[in-house]
């Protein structure tokens, strides 16, 4: 890791903390006015996470993809990306950075407790095909786990007793949630089939074969069936508010184990992975 | 089933002394390994089973769902349509809030239907998101290809593995392969052309890290044409409906061991397991007892280099298991056991190339597009109405906006309040605010 992205990375795990302190004062201490000065942090640490990707890339000469550390940042930046987008759409939904920081922030120190060494991409990975693989899988990523934090929101605005005291008027209302929601798993599914789609062509290339069966594959084909029959239940039955909000909760336990479970087992991706 | 098989072990991703350890450790695992890995499981007839009745339950859920099209109609009165309305109330005449609400249509994309005049009203009427249905029978249709796809796949795949070393011609032939996947299905042969590896480089930056293998092949086919053809990792090339992609590369030394008599026991090229610094491998010298256990370091002088320009072979020599010789041999020098030599004049590299063929992958491929653009389509399309009746009232115009959605509610509402605010300008003599607008949602 170099001095500039070291910097940064410092610079935006300060401001993603300082962020959800704020948030989370603004809840504890019923101050509504510091939740946007909460949201701008995040925003200042969304571009110092920017500019770690931008100094990974330079020093290494490829987008930041390889490796445990380079997944986990550029990931988070997706679900960052995801909040900002649901900012965008919906205003009232500043507060769920609440929710989503912390993750990021995990899986940042989880990134950096890995070996965040510089290297040339190797000969596997010089196609085309790599960058819609991993840009799509972290769009999925993204959609997924934005999609299951306003999951949990749902649920606990559902179950709170009075929904009208400050704390859950600054969250938005439960028709929104459940829109948004099914918004979200819908982006996510077309991403994750435009990556199985893409690792499928890549891996025909590389490997002469376009599945494998290998543990990684099956999981990535297990987690778009899921969310298909999440899409299923809610389009084509009906299903709506907390029983979809506990699928798409439980639904993120199938990309995690994709993502990190799968990891422990030795697959054709392992050197992908770790 | 496929989530037992993926957590048991899979012979597919260990090496083979790796699964014999652990079938002598873990016997039974071994055997619930060997029988659930997702391969062979999804290989079955059960799992091919459970794929057809998939792919028919899919055909036949399409052709439901488009006979049953007219109930999906948003214009019919089906239940399942959420349903939004705005009424509010506009200083202008009704003509020329008909004119606004043609033009805000026209700008938030609504497609007008028929426009009615009653005595009292106007009726204009927009629709959006009518392909939105299609979207999911194209996403469907995508799937039923795939799934072909994946059966012509599986009746006409095979794939095998050519080994061929630097400065070496192996004829493209069955018999030739190793690794063999899949045998060539039906009446197809392979073309037997003559493959002479003529170079291979494998370039790899600050010793350690590799960058690019390039393979140079040369074609010799039986009518005396000969092809030269470049191949890269990720470039696979294209012969006679095979497709032939470079996958692996490791290092063949000359190995000549001679007895004090001077007569030669071996003198070939070993292709022999791995490249990178500490690699392990052994060979038998034919004809003799003699076994030479192998350890690779490219260069010796940077241990952890991968770039072999100090090659040496840290080597035991053993007869009858016994060993009678170990040391290092360095390329272009020789060792003494037992009144032999055994020298180790010249390094190449080999590789191997995977030859595969595959009729189900132009399906596959299509059905992927086809897929993907359904997705597409139902993402972004999804069917909604809106129906706005312009009344005249004593003070202006009276306009009633109401629409009815299949999905999202709510951000239907918000979409029917943008609407409205487009129609309510200083054309129309409205003041309507977003915040006001909240106020005047009903049904």
């Amino acid at each position: 890791m170099g001095k500039p992205e070291a910097l940064f990375f410092w610079l935006a795990v300060y401001a993603y903390t300082g962020a959800f302190l704020v948030q989370l004062a603004s809840l504890i201490f019923k101050k509504p006015s510091w939740g946007p000065i909460g949201w701008r942090i995040a925003l200042g640490g969304f571009a110092a996470h920017t500019a770690i990707i931008a100094s990974r890339w330079i020093a290494v000469g490829h987008p930041p993809v390889l490796m445990r550390y380079e997944n986990n940042l550029a990931g988070t930046w997706f679900v960052m990306l995801m909040l900002i987008l649901v900012n965008r759409w919906f205003k009232s939904s500043k507060i769920l950075a609440l929710v989503v920081i912390p993750i990021i922030l995990i899986m940042l120190g989880q990134g950096f407790m890995a070996r965040p060494i510089t290297e040339p991409l190797t000969p596997n990975f010089k196609s085309w095909w790599l960058w819609v693989h991993v840009i799509f899988a972290w769009f999925a990523y993204g959609s997924f786990a934005v999609g299951s934090g306003l999951g949990i929101v749902y649920i606990l605005k559902g179950r709170a007793k009075d929904v009208k005291t400050k704390v859950w008027t600054l969250f938005p209302e439960l028709d929104l949630l459940d829109d948004i929601i099914l918004r979200f798993v819908s982006f996510g599914f077309i991403a994750q089939t435009m990556m199985l789609i893409s690792g499928s062509i890549w891996a025909n290339s590389l490997w002469g074969s376009y599945w494998s069966w290998d543990p990684l594959e099956t999981w990535s084909l297990v987690t778009w069936l899921t969310y298909g029959v999440i899409i299923h239940f809610r389009l084509t039955l009906g299903w709506k508010g907390n029983r979809i909000a506990w699928l798409v909760i439980a639904a993120l336990l199938t990309e995690i184990i994709t993502f990190y479970g799968i990891s422990l087992i030795t697959t054709i991706h392992t050197p992908l992975l770790q | 089933m496929l989530f037992l098989g993926i957590l048991l072990p899979n012979l597919s991703y260990h090496k083979p002394e790796e699964m014999v350890r652990f079938s002598a450790n873990h016997p039974i695992l071994f055997e619930l390994g060997r029988a659930f890995n997702p391969p062979t499981l999804t290989t079955s007839w059960t799992f091919l089973t459970l794929t057809g009745l998939l792919l028919l339950s899919t055909v036949l859920c399409c052709i439901e769902r488009i006979r049953n099209r007219e109930y999906e109609d948003p214009y019919s009165s089906q239940p399942k349509f959420f349903r939004q309305k705005i009424k509010i109330e506009l200083a202008a005449k009704p003509p020329v809030v008909f004119k606004s609400t043609v033009l805000a249509l026209r700008q938030h994309w609504w497609q007008l239907g028929p426009k009615r005049a009653h005595e009292e009203f106007l009726f204009l009427e927009g629709r959006k998101g009518a392909y939105g249905f299609w979207g999911s029978i194209i996403f469907h249709l995508g799937f039923i290809i795939i799934l072909l796809g994946v059966i012509v796949s599986s009746a006409t795949r095979f794939s095998g593995r050519l080994l061929i070393a630097e400065g070496q011609e192996v004829p493209l032939l069955v018999r030739n392969l190793i690794e063999i996947n899949k045998k060539p299905a039906g009446t197809f042969e392979l073309p037997g052309t003559v493959f002479y590896l003529d170079r291979f480089v494998a370039d790899i930056r600050q010793e350690r890290f590799p960058v690019e293998y390039t393979a140079n092949l040369k074609l010799a086919e039986a009518n005396g044409t000969t092809l030269s053809e470049r191949i890269r990792i990720n470039e696979a090339i294209k012969y006679r409906g095979l497709a032939i992609l470079l996958q692996n590369y490791g290092f063949s030394p000359r190995m000549v061991l001679k007895t004090a008599k001077g007569k030669t026991l071996v003198d070939a090229f070993i292709n022999l397991k791995g490249r990178q610094p500490g690699s392990r491998d052994s060979f038998d010298v034919p004809k003799t007892k003699i076994k030479i256990d192998t350890v690779f370091f490219p260069n010796f002088n940077i241990t952890t280099s991968l770039v072999p320009r100090e090659p040496v072979y840290a080597i035991t020599v053993k007869e009858k298991d016994s060993r009678i010789f170990k040391g290092y041999l360095r390329k272009g020098k020789s060792v003494k056991f037992n009144g032999m030599t055994l020298s180790f004049p010249e390094l190449r590299y080999w590789a191997y190339f995977q030859v595969s063929r595959d009729l189900g992958l132009g399906a596959l491929f299509w059905g992927f597009v086809i897929s993907f653009a359904g997705l597409l389509l139902r993402f972004f399309f999804h069917d909604r109405q809106v129906s706005i009746r312009i009344k005249s009232v004593p003070n202006g115009t009276e306009l009633l906006v109401s629409g009815r959605s299949r999905y999202f509610p709510v951000i239907f509402k918000e979409e029917l309040g943008r609407l409205a605010r487009s129609i309510e300008d200083e054309r129309t003599g409205g003041m309507l605010s977003w915040e006001n607008l909240k106020h005047y949602f009903s049904g």
